[in-house]
Parts: C-alpha cells; structure tokens; sequence
C-alpha cells in the first residue's frame, strides 16, 4: 500500500505549539482551537512526576518526531467496508486521519442521520457542530486534549435525529498506513437527540511495521432518552502510541453502553469519561486489554455523579503476558447532588507471566449521602486446577493459556452489541495469546 | 494396561500415598472404596498427572510406558482420561468449544485429521445422547454454575467424547439422582470395552449393581489393605472399613 503525500513538516510535540493550528473554517471553533493552541504552549509535556501519569512512562513520545501525514487520496489503498456487515454501507474511513471519502460508504442511512467528516459539517451544518463541539469536554488542562484540539484538522460527525432507531451499526474505521511517524488527530463529535437509539464502533488500524502517534478524542452529547452503544477498538501497530480521550455528556434517562477493548500499540493511554448530568442517566464504561511483548496500557476513566438517581458500572478486564504492563484507574465521583447514585465497578487482570507490572487503582469520591457505590480489583494468575482441568482433557500448555485467556476476555466480548465485531475479537484473542507464547 | 508399582506420592512434602500396587489390564473395572481422606482422588490425580503431587518412589506404567515424568495433557492424549470428583468451573469457555479442541487434540496426536465444527456438532450430539443431556449444556461455560449432577453428567459426556483408553472415575456417582445414576451407569456401561480399563473410586455399592467390578480395593490411609471381587464392596456395605484392616 502506497500513499501519495504531499510536502510534510515535521515536528516534535514540544514545538508544536510554535506551529500553526490547522483551521475549521467555522470561526467560533477556531478560536476554541487557538485557545488551545495558546495554553498547550505553556504547558509543560507530562511525566511520571504528574500523578495522572505515575506509571506510565510517555517519554518515548516527547523523544520522537512527528510528521502529520498530508495525504487524503488513497493510492492502491484498500477497506472492505464489508468486513462489518452490520456497517456495510453506514462506514467513514479515515487514512492517516484524514478522511478518504473513496473508501467510506454511507449511502444506506436514512434521512435525517448525518455521518460524515467534521470537515465537512463545518460547512454543511455548522449550526449543529457549533451547538455540540467542545461541549462535553471536560478535560480541562489536559495536555492531549488540547494537543487534538489544536491539531485536529478532521474526524467524523454523526448526528442523529430525535426519535430515530437505527438498526445499522455506524463504523468509524481509522488507518494508518504507509509513513514512519506520522502523526493523526482525529476529533469526533457524536451528537444524538432525544429519543434516538443506535450504535457506533470506533475501530483504529495500523500495520506493526512502522512506528506513527495517533492523538484521538471523541466528544458523545447523548439527548434525553436517547441510547447509544459505543464500541471503541484499538488495534494499532504494535510499534504505535496512541494517547485517546473520550467524553461523554448524557442527559436525562440517557443510556451509554460503551465498549473500549485495546490489543495494540506500544504505548497507550486511554481516558474515559461519562458524565452523568442528568437524572435516571446510566453509563456503562467496560473495557478489555490485552497486553504482552513490551506493551504499556493505561486506562484511566471516570464516572461523574452531578444529578440524582443516575447508575454507573464499570467492568474493566486485563491480560497481560510477557514484560508489559497495565495500569487502571478508575474514579467514582459522586457529587453533593447525586443521591441515590448507584454505581459499580470492578477490575480484573490476569497475570500470563511473571514478568508483567499491573497497576489497578480504584479511587471514590463520594460527597452525597445517600449512595450505593462498590467497587473491586484482583489480579491473579492462571488458575492451577483449571490449568489441570484442562490439560488432563489433552489440551497443550499452549492451548490451556489460549482457552483460559478466552474464557477470561469472553465477559467483556459477548457483550458487545456487534456479532461481526464478536467474532473479530474471538480471532483477536487468539492472535494475541499466539503472539504472547512465541514471545516467551 | 495400567501397572503401579509401589508408588509413594506426597503434596506440599506430605507423603499421601504409601506404595500403591495395582494393575488393571484391558476390560476390567477395578473399583476401589475407602474411607475419606484415604487417598483415593490422589491416587486418581497423580496417575493423571496432577502437578501438586510428586511421585517420590515407585512406577506409574501405560501400556509399558513409565509416564510418572509426563505432562497431565501428555497422558490424556496417550488415552487416560480422569472424571473428577469436583469438576472444575471455567466461565467463559463453552462446553463444546472445550470438547471439540481436546478431541481434535487427541486425533492430531494419532495423525488423524480434526473435525471441524460442523462435524464435530453432529458427533457430540450423539455422545449428548448417550448420557440423555440437553444440548443446550453444550453451550453453556464449563462446569459453571452446574447443579452437583450435571456436572458429574458433564464428566462423563467428556469422556465418551474423547473415548479413552483408561478411565479414572472418581466418586462419579456421588450426588446422581437415582435414575441419573442408572443413565451415567448406562453411559459408562456403553462405552465399557474389552480394550478399555476402568478404575471406579466409590463409596457405595448402588453403582457396582449396574457397573460390575472384576476386584474391588479398599485403600486405607494411602495403601491397598485388602483387595477382592464384587462380593468384598457388599461385605464393607455392612461392616465398615473399621474391621478391615482385622479381615486382613
Ligand atoms: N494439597 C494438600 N495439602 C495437604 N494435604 C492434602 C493435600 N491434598 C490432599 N491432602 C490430604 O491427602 C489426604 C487424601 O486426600 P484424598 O482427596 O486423596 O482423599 P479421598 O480418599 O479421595 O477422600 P474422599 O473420600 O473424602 O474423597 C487427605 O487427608 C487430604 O487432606
Ligand atoms: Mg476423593
């Protein structure tokens, strides 16, 4: 595969901010991202000296040089948007972030239901975008945040209408291919109104040959009764960095359902974020990570209680086999206002090898008192009876980790609104514990 | 087919066995009955290749093979096949996807081509039969969240899946209703040949009436103390296991 690339400028994120902000061309959203531009000039790059970055080491990143890919036409580039039936025609595709329209298809939606670049929103319905951008961000300081802000040149839009149920799933497909370092920002803005039903999967691929830095942020406004399933996928290079937010904003009787399952790049941060705003709103933030080789992976989310009779659960699993390691930090913050908050959350890992690192933290805050919060971690090995069970059925070392490893990253899995997407997985699994004993 | 030779085996340092000699050749059905905490479910788990257990003295033979030193899931494809008495729980994992790799597992080992899931959905469905389960068992996680019977159904579902040459039924028939007990009995009874063994650790005499032991052995604090045909299991039905080692 081959891109044609137009002049390219390099840079490294330490000097990015001196370089110039991509524009929008929708004025109020220009000045969000000079605003950003301007700040992450004065902000320094983190370390692990910041305590929302103990231990993941990003050094790597501010080491490397970046250079943003300024290609949109493909060249001999090729996605099956039939790879996902369920999205056959319902699909963007991004190359390098930026949009490939040649590749997309979103011919089978219905009226009414926007998907389409941001880009092109802008222009064509700048009344939405204006209303829902940066709207429900509350990444307040934070330097990726502001870093895509102040970079991004484009990313999806979706819109959909009140009322409106949408069978088809909406695939949001991000390549990266081709370059050494090149660098993506992609920003998605997902805006639903009331009433409205549909499912979304975020899906980011790249190929293990090159090292690139994908800095994403998606921004989900969900409107009163509205629910959305949200699956995140990232299977990235495994030379790759990928530092990703996501917030969520969801109104009253809002329904999340999200998904975030992570099996590549070598250094990756997530941070996930449902704000629950107003009353009887639920979110679901799970997640699944599969790490090994030298991968880092670090998730840190957050559930934020701001009105009452909201419910928040959180299951977040993790495997990680060989030297790498998992951090988790998952917050509860119950504000003053939130009673009768119901939320839940649990982490669990399983341990392949000796020579893994996990880290989980769970952290509540709770400041109503009329609450229902719990929360809970383990982190173990594989079970030795188990490991027997199944060997003394003739199963090899190798096919009793692989099973194991399944039966533990199934919970997560089977819960995925999207059969394709399932099965994908289920080979995803199976790649991933392959990988971990040709490495050991 | 099997051969112990004066085997010792302790866990955690404690010697648990203390030179077990028996030998069960093709066709027979050895049941071996004592008290608990004798050692019966260690001697199954260590001729299956428990890792916690450590063979210090002694020989474990399979068909002329030493396979003290080898692999739990070396012995099973060598055809040894244990029925625990606490099947273990593996949520996550379907019954069928479990049966369907063990068995393709097996068949590899013997140069013979795997069945692919289609074919191995109709092969199990006539095992299903054999022990009456319902095939949505085969859907369901391993072992999870199976009521004492159907686990026990489960065992032996696997076993006429995977057809081994050896099997260790351990307390197989201990939590079957009465006409599970009849149907696992059946099962066990069909899949019975004159090329198989069978070693039934039990504690009641209700089994032996469908599934007719060749001797039956009374293990007492990790030794064979008394050995014997079908009429020594009714002998200890009303005397106990206090008198035998006096009977001895
Ligand atoms: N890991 C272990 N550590 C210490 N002792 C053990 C261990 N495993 C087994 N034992 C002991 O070994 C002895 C034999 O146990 P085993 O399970 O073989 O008995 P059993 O004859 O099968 O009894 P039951 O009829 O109750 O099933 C018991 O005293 C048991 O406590
Ligand atoms: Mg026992």
């Amino acid at each position: 595969m081959s891109l044609t690339t137009a002049p390219e400028t390099t840079f490294d994120l330490d000097t990015l901010s001196s370089g110039e902000v991509p524009v929008l061309n929708l004025s109020s959203i220009d000045a969000v991202k000079q605003a950003a531009a301007q700040e992450l000039a004065s902000l320094p790059f983190p370390t692990t000296r910041d305590e929302e970055w103990r231990f993941t080491n990003i050094k790597p990143i501010a080491r490397s040089s970046f250079k943003k890919a300024r290609s949109a036409a493909s060249d001999g580039l090729t996605y099956d948007t039939a790879t996902v039936p369920e999205a056959a025609d319902s699909t963007l595709v991004f190359v390098n972030g930026l949009f490939n329209e040649s590749l997309s298809r979103v011919q089978g939606l219905p009226e009414g239901v926007i998907v389409t670049n941001l880009k092109d929103a802008a222009i064509r319905y700048s009344n939405l975008v204006e209303i829902s951008f940066n709207q429900a961000n509350n990444f307040e300081h934070d330097y990726f945040a502001l870093l895509n802000t102040a970079q991004f040149e484009d990313g999806s839009f979706i819109y959909i209408p009140k009322e409106t149920k949408l069978d088809k799933t909406i695939h949001l497909v991000y390549l990266t291919e081709g370059t050494e370092n090149s660098a993506a920002f992609p920003r998605n803005l997902i805006l639903a109104d009331r009433h409205s039903e549909f499912t979304v999967v975020e899906e980011y691929i790249g190929s293990d040959e090159h090292a690139y830095l994908t800095t994403s942020f998606t921004e989900i406004l969900l409107g009163e009764e509205s629910h959305m399933s949200h699956v995140r996928l990232q299977k990235d290079g495994l030379k790759a960095y990928h530092v990703n937010r996501i917030v969520s904003k969801l109104q009253r009787g809002a329904d999340l359902q999200s998904y975030t399952v992570s099996l590549g790049a070598e250094i990756f941060r997530n941070d996930v974020r449902a704000i629950m705003d107003g009353e009887g709103s639920h979110a679901t933030l799970d997640g699944l990570v599969l790490v090994n080789g030298k991968q880092l992976s670090d998730t840190h989310s957050i559930m934020d209680h701001r009105v009452a009779n909201c419910t928040s659960h959180q299951l977040h699993k993790t495997i990680v086999d060989g030297k790498a390691t998992s951090v988790f930090n998952g917050k509860i913050f119950v504000r003053k206002d939130a009673q009768k908050t119901d939320a839940f959350q649990e982490n669990h890992n399983l341990q392949l090898s000796r020579d893994g690192m996990v880290y989980t933290k769970p952290q509540l805050e709770i400041f109503a008192d009329d609450v229902k919060c719990s929360h809970g971690a383990t982190v173990g090995q594989m079970d030795l009876e188990q490991e027997f069970y199944l060997k003394s059925r003739g199963l090899t070392d190798a096919a009793t980790k692989e099973i194991l490893t399944y039966g533990f990253a199934t919970e997560v899995i089977e819960s995925l609104p999207v059969e394709s997407i399932k099965e994908d997985l289920k080979k995803a699994v199976e790649t991933y514990t392959r990988r971990g004993v040709q490495n050991n | 087919m099997l051969q112990i030779k004066n085997l010792h085996a302790s866990v955690d340092g404690i010697e648990i066995l203390k030179g077990i000699n028996l030998e069960i050749k093709a066709g027979e059905v050895h049941a071996i009955m004592g008290p608990n905490g004798s050692g019966k479910s260690t001697l199954s788990k260590v001729v299956a290749g428990h890792p916690a257990y450590e063979v210090t003295q002694g020989e474990i033979l399979f068909e002329g093979t030493d396979i003290a030193e080898l692999d739990a899931d070396e012995r099973a494809r060598m055809g040894i096949f244990l029925a625990f008495q606490y099947p273990v729980e593996i949520p996550g994992v379907s019954n069928s996807m479990l049966m369907r790799q063990a068995y393709n597992a097996i068949r590899r080992e013997h140069g013979e081509e795997e069945l692919d899931p289609l074919e191995f959905d109709d092969y199990v469905h006539k095992k299903l039969d054999l022990v009456e389960m319902d095939p949505k068992f085969l859907d369901r996680s391993v072992n999870d969240g199976f009521s004492g019977g159907e686990k026990k159904r489960n065992e032996i579902l696997q076993m006429a899946v995977l057809n081994p040459k050896l099997a260790l039924l351990d307390e197989t028939d201990s939590g079957l209703d009465i006409d599970a007990l009849r149907i696992v009995s059946n099962g066990i009874n069909q899949i019975k040949s004159s090329d198989k063994g069978v070693m039934l650790v039990t504690h009641y005499q209700r089994i032996l009436n469908y599934i007719t032991p060749d001797y039956v052995h009374v293990l007492k604090a990790g030794r064979i103390v008394k050995s014997g045909g079908k009429e020594l299991a009714l002998e200890l039905e009303s005397q106990g296991y206090e008198e035998v080692e006096e009977i001895r």
